[in-house]
C-alpha cells in the first residue's frame, strides 16, 4: 500500500488537516525520542487503491536542529525505511505562505512526489490565484480549510495524480554547490540537480546534530545553507507576486497578545484562567465521582449478598473492589482537568503562558513548557510526568519529572478534607472566605513553593550536557480542534488507568492480604476479645461487626508493622493505628479513607465528612486526649503533603527516565522532607 | 563580545536583497538589546548552534524584525519577523546583530 506523508511547518495546521481526512480511526506510531506524536492512518476511498496517510511532526528546513525534524529527515532520507513516503503532500497555512513555502522548494528538489495544499483557507482576506500557482511551482496546489473541512475531498482527488507523479523534468529552485571540494566531488558525480541536491542534503544530514564538528567548515556550510536560503525566499517572492492577489489585515492574534502577554497582567489573567479551570474541576466531577461511588457501593453489596460472609468476599470486596474504586474515582477529575488544558494549548493560549513563565522557571532549572506538567500535577503526576516529552532538554525534563509529585494532586483532597477541620475550626473570614479554605490553598502553595525550592536545589546538581534554548513559534489564536482534544484526553486518561491502575490494584490486594491474615491464632484470639467486649458494651449488630474488624486488624500484618514503626513516628505525634494508616497509603494516597476507616472501627464505606467526624472524637485510651489533635493532624497533613506516597508515579518515572535511580532518589528526598516538616510541625504546637 | 564574529559570506555592505538595503549605520546593536516596538533589520548571526533553526524560522539576513514585547529582567522577546510570531530568549537573542531599516 503506497505511503503518503503530511509534512510541513508547525502550525500549518497539518494534524486538523489529519483529522478531517482519517476521523478517530487513527493509530500512533512507535517513534521513540519525538516529542509530537506521529499518527499513522488507512484512507479507504481513494481512487487507484487505498493508502497509508502519515502525519509528520512540523519542521522548518531539510537542514533541522531539532531532534524531531532530525527524526523526520532519516525517514525522508532512507528510502528503505517503512515510512518512507511514495508522495508528500505539503501543508501550508495561507496566511504565512511566503515563510512557509521554504521547505516546500526544498522536498520538490530533492525529487519527490509533492502537491502543495494551502491551508486554512477560511482565514478572511487571503486570495490566492492557484492555477496560476500551481503553474508556476509545476505541481498540484489544493486550497483546503482543516477546521471548516472545505474542500477536503479534492485532497483524496489529488493522491492518484502525486503517486503518478513524474519528477525528473521539473526544474529545481537552487543548485546544490559546495566549496568544501570533497563535497563539491560528489556533488558532480550526481546524475541530474535533482539528485545533486539530495546528495547534499544527506552529506548535511550526516554530520548534523550534537557531535562536535570542525568549526570552519560548520561556518562554511552555514555560508552555504544562507546562499541557499537567499536564492529560494527571491525565487518564491516572484513565484508569489504573480499568484497572490491579496493579503489579509485584522491581527485578531497581536490584538489579544497585547493583554496576555504583558509582564504584569499577562501572569494575573493566567492565574485566573487556572482558577477556573481547577473551580470547574472539582465543580463537575462531584457528579460522576458520586455515580462511581455509587456504583462500587452497589457492587460490594451485590457480593455480599452473592457470597455471604467470609475471606472470599472480603478479598472481591475490600482487596479487588476497593482498588478498583481507588483507580477510577479520580478518573473524572483527571479526564477534566485534561480537557481544558488541551483546550487552552489547541487554541494556541499554552504558547503564550511558555513565553510569560521561560524565564522565571529558567531560574530554575526548567523550562517554559514545564508549566503544562505542572499544572497537570494538579490532577495527577502521572499523565504530567509523561506530558514532559515536549521538553527536548534532557537536564530540564528530568529536574521537571523529579519535582511534579509535590504539587498537591487529587489524591491527596480526601486527606485534606479529613485533617483540614482539625487543624483550624471552621470560621469566615472577610465575608467571603473561610479558614479552612485557605489553609486548603495556603497547602497548594505549600506544594509549589516545594517543587520550585527542590527544582532549586537540583539546578546545582545536576550539570546539562546539552545547551538549552527556546525559539518558540507563537500560533495564531485559532477554535480548537475537537478530533486533538478528544485524542488528547483518551490518550491521557488511558494512561492513567493502565498504569496507575495495574500498580494501586496489585498493591490494594497486597494490603488487602496484609490486613486480613495475621498469625494464625492471634487473628482469632482477636475475634474473640472483640466479642467479648460488644457484649459488655452491649453494641448492636453492626457496631460488633466493626469493632471485631478493627480487633483483628491490629491482630493482623498490617498491624503489627504499625507497632514495629510506631517509634519512628512517635516523633510525629502518630501512634501505630497512624502508622497502618501511613504504611498503607505508601503505596497509593487513595487508600487513606478506606484505611482510617477500618482501623478505627467505622466500616469500610464511609465518605471523607463521616470519618471526619467520627476521629473527632477519638481519644487515646491511656491519656485520654483527642488523637487527632491540632499538632497531630497538622504533621500529618504536611507528611501528606510532601511525601511520595505512589508506586504509580515511581513506576512511571521510572519509564520515562529508564533507571531505577531517579524515582528512589525522588522517593528519599520527598520522605525526608516530609519527616522533617511532620517533626518540626507536632514538636512545635505540641 | 567582538561584534564582527562571522558575517555573512557574499555581502558587501550595502548589497541590494529583495529591495532591502542593508546599512553600515554605525556599530550594529544586539537584537536582545532593541527597543520595543521598534523596526529592524537582520544584519549578522553570531556562531552558534542555533543558526540553522533561526535561519529555518526566517532570521535571514535583510529579514525585517520588530521587538512586540520583552518580559523583565533580561527576559524572553516576543518578536514578529515576517508573519511569524516567535519567542527567543535573551541569551538567543543577544546572538543576533540588527541595524535599523532604511
Amino acid at each position: 500500500m503506497p505511503l503518503v506523508a503530511l509534512v510541513g511547518n508547525p502550525n500549518s495546521g497539518k494534524s486538523s488537516l489529519f483529522n478531517a481526512l482519517t476521523g478517530v480511526r487513527q493509530k500512533v506510531a512507535n517513534y521513540p525520542g519525538v516529542t509530537v506524536d506521529v499518527k499513522t492512518a488507512t484512507l479507504k476511498d481513494i481512487s487507484g487503491g487505498p493508502v497509508t496517510l502519515l502525519d509528520m511532526p512540523g519542521l522548518y528546513s531539510v537542514y533541522p536542529s531539532s531532534e524531531d525534524g532530525r527524526i523526520v529527515m532519516d525517514v525522508l532520507l532512507d528510502p528503505t525505511h517503512p515510512h518512507h513516503p511514495d508522495a508528500i503532500l505539503y501543508v501550508v497555512d495561507v496566511s504565512q505562505i511566503e515563510s512557509q513555502l521554504m521547505m516546500f522548494t526544498q522536498l520538490a528538489d530533492m525529487g519527490f512526489p509533492i502537491a502543495l495544499v494551502v491551508n486554512m483557507i477560511d482565514t478572511p482576506g487571503y486570495e490566492i490565484d492557484y492555477d496560476t500557482l500551481s503553474t508556476s511551482l509545476q505541481v498540484p496546489v489544493v486550497p483546503v480549510s482543516g477546521r471548516t473541512h472545505q474542500n477536503i475531498e479534492q485532497i483524496r482527488d489529488a493522491i492518484p495524480i502525486v503517486l503518478a507523479q513524474q519528477t525528473e523534468s521539473r526544474p529545481v529552485h537552487y543548485e546544490a554547490t559546495s566549496r568544501e571540494e570533497a563535497v563539491q566531488d560528489i556533488l558532480n558525480k550526481a546524475e541530474g540537480k535533482q539528485q545533486k541536491y539530495r546528495e547534499y542534503v544527506r552529506l548535511s544530514h550526516a554530520v548534523s546534530g550534537r557531535r562536535a564538528q570542525d568549526p570552519v567548515k560548520r561556518k562554511q556550510r552555514l555560508g552555504e545553507q544562507v546562499d541557499e536560503t537567499m536564492e529560494r525566499a527571491a525565487a518564491i517572492k516572484k513565484i508569489l507576486a504573480g499568484a497572490i492577489r491579496s493579503v489579509g489585515g485584522s491581527d485578531f492574534s497581536g490584538r489579544i497578545d497585547r493583554l496576555v502577554t504583558h509582564w504584569i497582567f499577562g501572569p494575573v489573567f493566567f492565574a485566573l484562567v487556572m482558577l477556573l479551570v481547577f473551580q470547574a474541576i472539582f465543580a463537575w466531577a462531584t457528579y460522576p465521582m458520586d455515580l462511581i461511588e455509587w456504583l462500587f457501593g452497589k457492587a460490594g453489596a451485590g457480593v455480599h449478598a452473592l457470597f455471604g460472609d467470609g475471606w472470599l468476599t472480603s478479598f472481591l470486596s475490600d482487596g479487588l473492589l476497593a482498588g478498583l474504586s481507588g483507580v477510577l474515582m479520580f478518573v473524572p477529575q483527571i479526564a477534566i482537568l485534561f480537557f481544558l488544558i488541551t483546550i487552552l494549548e489547541e487554541t494556541g493560549y499554552m504558547a503564550r503562558v511558555v513565553f510569560l513563565f521561560d524565564r522565571f522557571l529558567q531560574r530554575f532549572g526548567m523550562n517554559g513548557r514545564s508549566v503544562v506538567a505542572l499544572i497537570s500535577g494538579g490532577a495527577c503526576a502521572i499523565p504530567a510526568i509523561m506530558s514532559t516529552r515536549t521538553i527536548e532538554n534532557r537536564r530540564e525534563r528530568l529536574i521537571t519529572i523529579l519535582v511534579t509529585p509535590f504539587i498537591s494532586c487529587s489524591a491527596r483532597i480526601p486527606v485534606f478534607t479529613v485533617l483540614v477541620a482539625f487543624v483550624v475550626p471552621y470560621r469566615k473570614v472577610l465575608g467571603v472566605f473561610n479558614t479552612q479554605g485557605l489553609v486548603f490553598a495556603g497547602l497548594y502553595v505549600l506544594g509549589i513553593l516545594a517543587a520550585l525550592g527542590t527544582a532549586w536545589v537540583f539546578k546545582h546538581f545536576l550539570k546539562s550536557r546539552d545547551g538549552s534554548f527556546l525559539i518558540l513559534e507563537l500560533p495564531k489564536y485559532r477554535s480548537p480542534d475537537w478530533i486533538n482534544v478528544w485524542t488528547e484526553v483518551r490518550s491521557k486518561v488511558g494512561t492513567f488507568i493502565k498504569e496507575a491502575g495495574k500498580v494501586i490494584i496489585i498493591i490494594s490486594l497486597v494490603l488487602w492480604f496484609l490486613a486480613s491474615f495475621g498469625m494464625p491464632g492471634q487473628m482469632r484470639e482477636a475475634k474473640v476479645q472483640a466479642m467479648e467486649r460488644a457484649e459488655a458494651e452491649q453494641l448492636d449488630e453492626q457496631a460488633t461487626q466493626n469493632m471485631i474488624a478493627g480487633y483483628k486488624l491490629e491482630a493482623s500484618f498490617a498491624g503489627s508493622l504499625g507497632k514495629l514503626i510506631e517509634p519512628v513516628i512517635a516523633p510525629l505525634g502518630y501512634d501505630w493505628k497512624i502508622g497502618i494508616a501511613l504504611i498503607t497509603s505508601f503505596a497509593a494516597r487513595e487508600v487513606f479513607v478506606g484505611s482510617m476507616a477500618t482501623i478505627y472501627s467505622v466500616g469500610t464505606d464511609v465518605d471523607e465528612f463521616q470519618l471526619r467526624s467520627y476521629l473527632e472524637n477519638v481519644r487515646d485510651p491511656v491519656s485520654g486526649r483527642r488523637v487527632f489533635n491540632m499538632a497531630t493532624s497538622l504533621s500529618l497533613i504536611l507528611f501528606y503533603l510532601f511525601a511520595l506516597q505512589c508506586m504509580s508515579t515511581m513506576a512511571v518515572v521510572r519509564k520515562e527516565t529508564g533507571t531505577w535511580r531517579w524515582p528512589v532518589l525522588q522517593f528519599l528526598f520527598m520522605g525526608g522532607l516530609a519527616y522533617c516538616a511532620s517533626l518540626l510541625a507536632y514538636q512545635v504546637f505540641s | 563580545m567582538p561584534l564582527r564574529q562571522w558575517v555573512w559570506s557574499g555581502a558587501p555592505a550595502g548589497r541590494t536583497f529583495a529591495g532591502l538595503r542593508l546599512q553600515e549605520t554605525g556599530p550594529y546593536v544586539k537584537l536582545s538589546d532593541i527597543p520595543q516596538g521598534e523596526d529592524v533589520v537582520l544584519a549578522e548571526f553570531g556562531s552558534s548552534a542555533l543558526h540553522l533553526q533561526l535561519l529555518a524560522m526566517g532570521f535571514n539576513p535583510g529579514a525585517s524584525v520588530k521587538l512586540v514585547r520583552r518580559m523583565p529582567l533580561r527576559g524572553n522577546l516576543y518578536l514578529q519577523i515576517g508573519t511569524r510570531r516567535l519567542v527567543l530568549r535573551h541569551a538567543e537573542a543577544e546572538q543576533l546583530l540588527v541595524a535599523k531599516s532604511v
